[in-house]
């Protein structure tokens, strides 16, 4: 018994991510071989009309790949950046798998609602 | 080899030389286009955002720590004039008091830094209040044996997994190594207090810079430690793609 209660409170809590984190997650799976800082944010702000600042999303980021959900690669550097490199994200299985869980929990949410076609069932 | 700018040097306080080189790259990209005032705003929101859990959990650790360790400390010397004991129970209270001082550092520290969620912060956490109960009651044997049982099953269950494993190594480590690092500098700064001018305050002084020196060296290392062994190494999916 105690074996296991400190078994399940060492574990990480199946996380579920959070609405920026989705918005974040799913901006890089549309980017696709694309996704860094500049481009992500880009994409945000074209599919969602927000723009996030910098500091949220660089943390955000961070945490993502803290758990897993994210990982990232650094490029070459190149000139038109001042000899930076750009690190590229790339969405894990666990934040794929996480990603997909917490939008089906928003389907579920939407069934028999007709949020979309602006009337409610 | 391209030479780091300020900015950049500022970021890199707060993360990786590496990382702090790609966001002002990403800044560098979109500051033609939104300005100057966009780039310093942006710089220092990434700068506020990365920096606080580092610094909070430094002085939490610093401050907390400092004060836990204290009243363990104190606590267990006080006691001992109000109980009998034997001097195994003296040498396993003393010890256990410590210990539970030593992982209060690590886990005020890892709280702030990493959350409540990370298993560094767990664990350190988990054995600090085992050893606090210990360390209350160190005349009482069964208690002492309790906590002894729970702080075994502890590191043999955080053994079975690996996030488990790599959380102990961190916990175990920071804490040997505070083992090893207070008493160099409890020394050092005794033996240069005698060179400082007869003044109670100089000496203080001296003592509290070793302390907060010194536990910016044990957080440094934690998080270290944390990044190089925690941090998620997962693969990346092969087909993850909702497009």
């Amino acid at each position: 018994m105690l074996f296991v209660a400190i078994y399940s409170t060492l574990q990480y809590m199946k996380e579920s991510p959070g609405e920026f984190e989705q918005i974040v997650m799913l901006a890089i799976l549309r980017l696709g071989q694309d996704a860094y800082g500049a481009s992500i944010r880009a994409e945000i702000e074209t599919c969602t009309g927000r723009d996030p600042t910098p500091g949220a999303l660089y943390t955000t980021l961070d945490r993502l790949e803290r758990k897993a959900m994210l990982s990232s690669r650094l490029a070459d550097p190149t000139a038109e950046r001042g000899g930076r490199a750009k690190r590229f994200f790339k969405v894990t299985k666990t934040g794929s798998e996480a990603l997909t869980e917490a939008q089906r929990s928003y389907q579920r949410l939407l069934e028999g609602l007709n949020l979309l076609g602006g009337s409610h069932a | 080899m391209r030479k780091a700018s300020v900015v950049e040097w500022m970021l890199a306080r707060v993360m990786t030389r590496a990382n702090a080189a790609s966001v002002i790259g990403d800044l560098e990209e979109a500051r033609g286009k939104k300005g100057e005032m966009w780039f310093w705003r942006s710089l220092f929101s990434i700068w506020l955002s990365c920096g606080w859990r580092p610094t909070g959990g430094y002085l939490v650790a610093a401050a907390g720590g400092g004060a836990f360790l204290g009243y363990f400390e104190s606590a267990f010397f006080s006691s001992m004039a109000l109980h009998d004991w034997t001097a195994a129970q003296r040498a396993w209270g003393s010890s256990i008091s410590l210990l539970s001082g030593l992982t209060a550092i690590v886990a005020g520290y890892c709280l702030i830094r990493f959350g409540v969620r990370d298993v560094v912060s767990r664990l350190a956490l988990g054995y600090t209040v085992v050893g606090a109960v210990a360390s209350t009651f160190w005349w009482r044997n069964e208690v002492v044996f309790a906590a002894v049982s729970i702080a075994a099953a502890i590191a043999i269950v955080s053994l079975l997994t690996r996030s488990g494993r790599r959380g102990f190594g961190v916990v175990a480590a920071v804490t040997a190594l505070q083992i090893l690092i207070w008493p160099i500098l409890l020394t050092l700064s005794v033996t240069a207090g005698k060179h400082l001018p007869h003044s109670a305050t100089a000496f203080v002084a001296l003592l509290s810079f070793s302390y907060l020196a010194g536990a910016g060296f044990v957080c440094a290392s934690c998080g270290w430690l944390h990044s190089q062994l925690i941090k998620g190494q997962e693969a990346p999916a092969k087909d993850a793609s909702f497009a």
